[in-house]
């Protein structure tokens, strides 16, 4: 998903939840910093590294693809971007290597979604935001994995998009190119992918690159074989999946709120958004290649407050200014902590399923603290919660 | 490229110029040396993407093409590790056939550029059409007039080629790719 849907969409969420204006901006904010959260940014604002929530190009492409640079690279993306859907799938017939790879596919409704949200209670909104961004991103990057993978991530020619025609629908082959200045045309259905890479372990195999940034556009509705399919059409209905997200966003955010109600997979906030939905509906089948102007327009009418523009100068700010023993009490610094602890248990929650994809997990509480210096962070906040 | 990546890419270029140098100083001596590295190369390579393809590409969708992709490599290893030291004839041929298909792919790669508007493809295209006309050569001299050499030169030439390109990119700013 991209700025429209993280930052504004997940503020209307918010305002219609019951949170106020004020919160509602915090939520969005933390929800979109999910995506530039980076070890650039966090280097230069003098943040501890392990909490990226995210990972530049460039630091993509200077990225390693050996053991250890593969389980970082799928720390960060299977915590953050593309939630796996069953850490213990089965499928018949195939290696064990292939079978770790294919239980990190993104899926929607996963038990790792109710402990994403639940991580989140009493943590305060920015934690909320950063489950926002986690919980949005099943839907529109189901059926791709967070790790770099030939096998599981690739698409071929058979990709068509499914366009509205009058009163049905017709259907058009896509046409991606790799020409990165190109901007896409979805008038003429030319779209940019990532290269064709036969190295199992290419970053280019990361996510959903191969399909371009096509799943992220809320207008989207393609048919396509993915590469561990089985030679079996999924047809993708983003209008229908984003709005699934935004009412399950309204519900997972009212559960927080809510002392005792735990949240559970499979709900969704129908009746709280039933009085907007038809200007929802209207804004993501809209074929355009942002609904920024849209969202913004619709949440200034939900609210009637002027959402600010999203920037991050304000948190760096704030960051930078405050001493070391109070920046964990900032913005930023409560953001940091969040994504600590949700890289934390999704790590965890992988290598228990006997998966190292992700790297190793140690309890500290069992068995003392080793391992990463900047999750003494982590420790410190748990034992101030425990006071 | 990481400076473990630019360090390897310098190591991997002085092998392939001290190996075009042997070529140049000792054509005979040294072509069957290459022969037997170039078939070792390709015959793991192939056994590698084979294993790849029971272990990991069996369970994908077009799976069979890495199979494929497997036993050209694997039997184009196996047949450079069968040519013996008498054939030299047929060695430098195969190796001017090599390169032929190598200005062809550069071809192929400077028209690929041209459509999407990158000014690079004219380097592309310049090193396609020296290659194809050196080989053609070397194939004519070598059927008509029984010289053996000049095959091995173009082949030291093009190590050579690869090996500047490769120091070269090792010093290169890394470049921007799309990844969305």
């Amino acid at each position: 998903m991209q700025l429209d849907f993280h930052y504004y969409a997940t503020y209307c969420a918010a305002f219609i939840a019951g949170y106020s204006h004020e919160e509602s901006v915090i939520i969005a904010h933390s929800a979109q910093f999910v995506d530039d959260c980076s070890r650039t940014f966090l280097n230069r604002v003098g943040g501890p590294l392990s909490a990226a929530t995210t990972q530049l190009q460039l630091e993509l492409m200077d990225a390693n693809t050996d053991l250890v640079g593969l389980q970082d690279i799928t720390r960060i993306w299977a915590s953050f971007h593309f939630l796996p859907g069953d850490l213990y799938a089965t499928r018949k017939k195939c290696s064990k290597r292939y079978l770790r790879k294919y239980r990190l596919i993104c899926n929607v409704n996963s038990d790792l979604l109710i402990d994403t949200v639940e991580l989140a209670r009493g943590k305060g909104l920015e934690a909320a935001g950063l489950a926002m961004h986690v919980l949005a991103d099943t839907w529109a990057h189901r059926y791709f994995a967070g790790t770099p993978s030939l096998v599981i991530n690739n698409t071929n020619y058979d990709f068509y998009e499914i366009i509205p025609d009058g009163e049905g629908f017709k259907e058009r082959n896509i046409r991606f190119n790799h020409n990165p200045a190109a901007k896409d045309d979805p008038v003429n259905g030319s779209y940019t992918n990532s290269l064709f890479q036969s190295n199992e372990n290419s970053i280019m195999n990361l996510g959903h690159g191969r399909a371009g940034h096509f799943p992220d556009y809320s207008f989207a509705r393609y048919r396509y074989m993915p590469a561990w399919g089985e030679y079996r059409e999924f047809v993708k209905d983003n209008p229908s999946d984003y709005k699934h997200a935004f009412g399950q966003m309204v519900y997972a955010l009212k559960c927080l709120k809510t002392e005792g109600q735990r949240f559970q997979t499979d709900c969704y906030a129908d009746e709280e958004v039933l009085p907007w939905i038809d200007t929802i509906e209207q804004i993501l089948i809209k074929r355009q290649l942002d609904a920024n102007d849209d969202w913004k327009a619709f949440a200034a009418s939900l609210s009637g407050c002027p959402v600010p523009d999203y920037s991050t100068d304000h948190l760096q700010e704030e960051y930078m200014a405050a001493d070391q023993e109070y920046r964990d009490h900032t913005i930023l610094g409560r953001f940091i902590i969040a994504a600590l602890a949700q890289k934390s248990m999704i790590t965890n929650r992988i290598f228990s399923s006997g998966n190292l994809l992700a790297g190793i997990s140690v309890d500290y509480n069992k068995r003392g603290f080793k391992g990463i210096r900047d999750y003494r962070k982590l420790m410190k906040e748990q034992r101030r919660e425990d006071e | 490229m990481t400076k473990a990546n630019r360090v390897g890419s310098i190591f991997q270029s002085i092998i392939m110029i001290l190996f075009s140098l042997a070529l140049i100083i000792s054509p005979e001596n040294s072509i069957s040396i290459v022969i037997g590295i170039v078939g070792f190369g390709l015959t793991l390579k192939g056994l590698g993407v084979i294993i790849y393809y029971f272990r990991m590409a069996k369970s994908m969708v077009g799976g069979k093409l890495v199979l494929y992709r497997g036993i050209i490599f694997l039997d184009l290893g196996i047949f450079t590790s069968s040519l013996a030291n008498d054939k030299v004839f047929y060695i430098t041929l195969y190796i001017a056939i090599v390169n032929a298909f190598a200005g062809l792919v550069a071809l192929l790669r400077a028209r690929e550029s041209k459509l999407l508007g990158s000014p690079k493809w004219i380097f592309s295209a310049v090193y396609g059409i020296v290659l194809i006309i050196l080989v053609t050569v070397a194939i004519i001299s070598c059927i008509k007039f029984d010289n053996i050499v000049f095959p091995i030169y173009i082949y030291s030439a093009s190590l050579l080629y690869s090996a500047i390109q490769k120091i070269t990119a090792a010093f290169k700013r890394t470049a921007i790719a799309y990844i969305p």
